[in-house]
């Protein structure tokens, strides 16, 4: 089964292609196929996960196939099945496969609905090319495509401006990050000579790559991962990407491809355990944005907003779990948050189908008329504010405990405040939208719940939401899956878990108390700390400091520019050559005009001459022409006599 | 005065000359003929002329004298046949109409 690997990939790329040309004559448009497709991937990993469980497949396993040669190098793509690849793939596909499930019940009277199913399984098919890549060419390759079926997704409904401006933010804004990866690609093959990540890894192990280049590589792969990742400083992107349909918010923006970037830094992780100060930036980059984040995502209206922000905060607290050395906490909180963060947005995306406004404050006491999205919301924001038990709590803590362990005291108090904003923030949307009385009376009666296919894959995405985390807790699952040499895990102790278990718990305490209670009290609160309220409220105004720095001034250029153009190279280069031009061009017509058909006419004006000369000669006259002769005999003879006859 | 080859051939230059006068400038094509025999006849007394002064004891001269008269008559046949022609084209003999060959 493990030679077919590289069918995981293929199939939904078949798919994107035939769903992209055919999909009008498909049943379902055409959906049916992606499902299948995606469903038939996750048959394949899902199989290759148990044969791994039963011992039937030894990872790592690697596979080549030859790709191309460029001189003496030879380009393979292939794949690479470990640990975190074999988890991810499972993950993706069955992701995939259920919000493609769940997006034919929310998007069934959406224009362009062939295409927006195309666009999910290519870019499906990219992530799983690029999970299971053995080589950075091809997880770069993977890494764009996903990169331009975002953009293609978030601008879905391009018919709003909004939606259009988010895609190109979206699209720039990583872009800046890319640059920085493809700048560590260049220095990787300069300085290793490879792309695979196998080889990289023995060269590494080999000592054949100094601290000071791993750690340039090391910092330039970490670009790539802040901007796909939406990392402080470039996270403005991903709030603007909600304008996207929900599913894709759910598949693409929280649940699979932002955590590339994650899953790019354990890729690379032996350049950053080669150079700790790169590490260090990791860390610090992720703990700063786990903070940063969870506290914009307090004060946020949008339901999709805060769960945007709860994805960059959790996004930050995988990086900071990379970074104090917690490979294996880092990637099981990627996949606990994966499976939890899909059934969030899912979620939304039923509770925004249902009252057709994202704006929390106009929701309320949803819990009655929508059942089953409330219950598996409600595991979804336990999870995700670490509640006991859930498989967020899991793996929160093991981060939290590999921060402590490893001697980052105060990111572990950030982390720990983190997971009470994160607490806090899930209680108060959770109560704003679910519980309460409803503040708006037409749209609570009108609310009603999801038709099946949503709902179903919400009850399917809350077991591993609850669940996963009891199957890979244990430390002998996770350093079997996510296996990092070189690095051992402290154990600490154990009331580092329970003040992070206390924080979130307590963050539920508080959330509950201020938003289940009169929201007069909120109001208060908000007037007394106004000035901060205002600060969060405007997202600490980074994106009006962007649009002052970076933004304005490129665009203020950009007309400086136009005008040059439009004043310099036209007025004077390009009108100056016409000009030139048609005067060169004038005197050639005049010297065409006169000298050339001059010549031309003198011509035959002189043939005309002569000719009207002769024909007075040839007048018809037979005496005329004996005239003629005779007078020439007679002159010839004469000349004869004068010149020849004097002899 | 005896006759010598000179006086021969003054009477011969001055009747070619007639002839050739005559073919120049007469209007009516039967002139024209007539000069043309005149020229012809000048030529024949040049001949006889020559053969009698330089070789007395031969006759070939004349003998071409001879054929030329009979070359004459049958040009005088063809001629007149011409003018025949030419008069049932054109109502006419005279040479001025006779410019068909103008460019």
């Amino acid at each position: 089964m493990v030679e077919y690997a590289y069918l995981i990939p293929l199939l939904p790329f078949a798919a994107a292609i035939l769903i992209f040309f055919f999909g009008r004559w498909l049943p379902v448009k055409g959906a049916v196929l992606g499902i299948l497709a995606c469903l038939a991937s996750f048959g394949i990993s899902f199989d290759l996960l148990m044969q791994v469980m039963d011992g039937t497949l030894k990872l790592p396993h690697e596979i080549h196939y030859p790709w191309f040669d460029v001189g003496l190098f030879q380009f393979e793509w292939g794949v690479l099945l470990d640990g975190p690849s074999l988890v991810l793939i499972v993950a993706v596909s069955g992701i995939s496969a259920l919000i493609q499930i769940y997006s034919v019940g929310y998007m069934h009277d959406a224009p362009r609905f062939k295409r927006f199913f195309s666009y999910l399984s290519l870019f499906t098919a990219a992530m799983l090319a690029l999970v299971l890549a053995n080589n950075y060419l091809q997880f770069f390759i993977g890494w764009e495509i996903m990169g331009a079926c975002s953009y293609f997704l978030i601008s879905f409904e391009f018919e709003r401006d909004a939606a259009g401006a988010a895609g190109n933010k979206a699209f720039l804004t990583t872009r800046l990050g890319d640059l920085g990866f493809y700048a560590g690609l260049l220095t990787i093959f300069f300085v290793v000579g490879t792309f695979n990540f196998t080889q990289i890894q023995s060269h590494l192990h080999d000592g054949n790559v100094s601290t000071h280049m791993a750690m340039i590589i090391a910092l330039l792969l970490f670009c790539g991962t802040v901007g796909k990742s939406a990392q402080f400083p470039l996270h403005v992107w991903l709030p603007d990407a909600m304008e996207g349909p929900t599913p894709v918010s759910a598949l693409i923006h929280a649940a699979t491809m932002v955590a590339a970037g994650v899953y790019l830094v354990a890729r690379s992780y032996g350049f950053f355990l080669q150079a700790p100060q790169a590490l260090e930036v990791v860390a610090w980059v992720g703990g700063f944005t786990a903070i940063f984040a969870a506290t914009i995502a307090v004060t946020a209206d949008d339901v999709k907003k805060v769960l945007a922000y709860s994805t960059i905060s959790q996004l930050g607290y995988m990086i900071m779990g990379l970074g104090v050395g917690g490979y294996s906490a880092g990637l099981f909180h990627l996949t606990t948050h994966a499976a939890f963060k899909a059934l969030l947005f899912l979620g939304a995306g039923s509770i925004i189908h249902a009252v057709h406004t994202n704006d929390m404050w106009k929701m309320g006491s949803l819990s009655k008329q929508m059942p089953a999205t409330f219950w598996t919301f409600l595991s979804g924001t336990l999870s995700l504010a670490g509640f006991w038990g859930t498989s967020g709590y899991f793996s929160k803590e093991m981060i939290l405990g590999a921060a402590y362990s490893s001697h980052h005291l105060i990111l572990y108090v950030i982390g720990c405040a983190g997971a009470f904003l994160t607490a806090f923030y899930m209680t108060r949307a959770f109560s704003l939208v679910f519980l309460g009385d409803p503040r708006e009376r037409d749209r609570f009666a009108h609310a009603h719940e999801s038709p099946s296919t949503m709902t179903i894959p919400l009850m399917v995405l809350a077991i591993p939401a609850l669940g996963l985390g009891w199957l890979m807790h244990n430390p002998e699952t996770l350093t079997r899956f996510f296996p990092m040499e070189g690095l051992h895990e402290a154990v600490e102790p154990a009331w580092v878990g329970w003040v992070g278990l206390g924080s979130g718990l307590f963050g539920i305490l508080v959330g509950g108390m201020l938003y289940l209670g009169s929201l007069s009290l909120v109001d208060k609160l908000a007037s007394i700390f106004s000035p901060i309220h205002k600060l969060l409220k405007n997202k600490y105004y980074i994106d009006e400091i962007y649009w002052a720095l970076f933004v304005r001034p490129t665009g203020k250029l950009a007309q400086a520019l136009s005008w040059f153009d439009f004043n310099v190279i036209d007025r004077i280069f390009v009108d100056g050559f016409g000009w030139l031009a048609t005067l060169w061009s004038k005197i050639q017509s005049w010297f065409d005009d006169y000298i050339v058909d001059g010549l031309v006419n003198g011509g035959g004006w002189s043939a005309e001459t002569l000719g009207a000369m002769a024909r007075r000669v040839q007048n018809g006259f037979v005496q005329n022409y004996l005239f003629v002769i005779t007078m020439t005999l007679v002159l010839l003879l004469m000349a004869m006599e004068t010149f020849v006859g004097k002899h | 005065m005896t006759l010598s080859l000179h006086h021969f051939l003054m009477l011969s230059a001055i009747i070619f000359g007639i002839g050739i006068y005559g073919a120049l400038t007469r209007r009516n094509i039967l002139g024209i003929l007539m000069s043309i025999e005149l020229m012809f006849n000048a030529a024949n007394i040049n001949l006889a002329a020559f053969n009698h002064f330089l070789y007395p004891d031969r006759v070939w001269g004349q003998g071409v004298v001879i054929f030329v008269m009979t070359l004459a008559a049958a040009e005088a046949v063809v001629g007149l046949s011409l003018v025949l022609a030419i008069y049932r084209n054109i109502k006419s003999v005279y040479t001025e109409k006779l410019n068909l060959l103008h460019g």
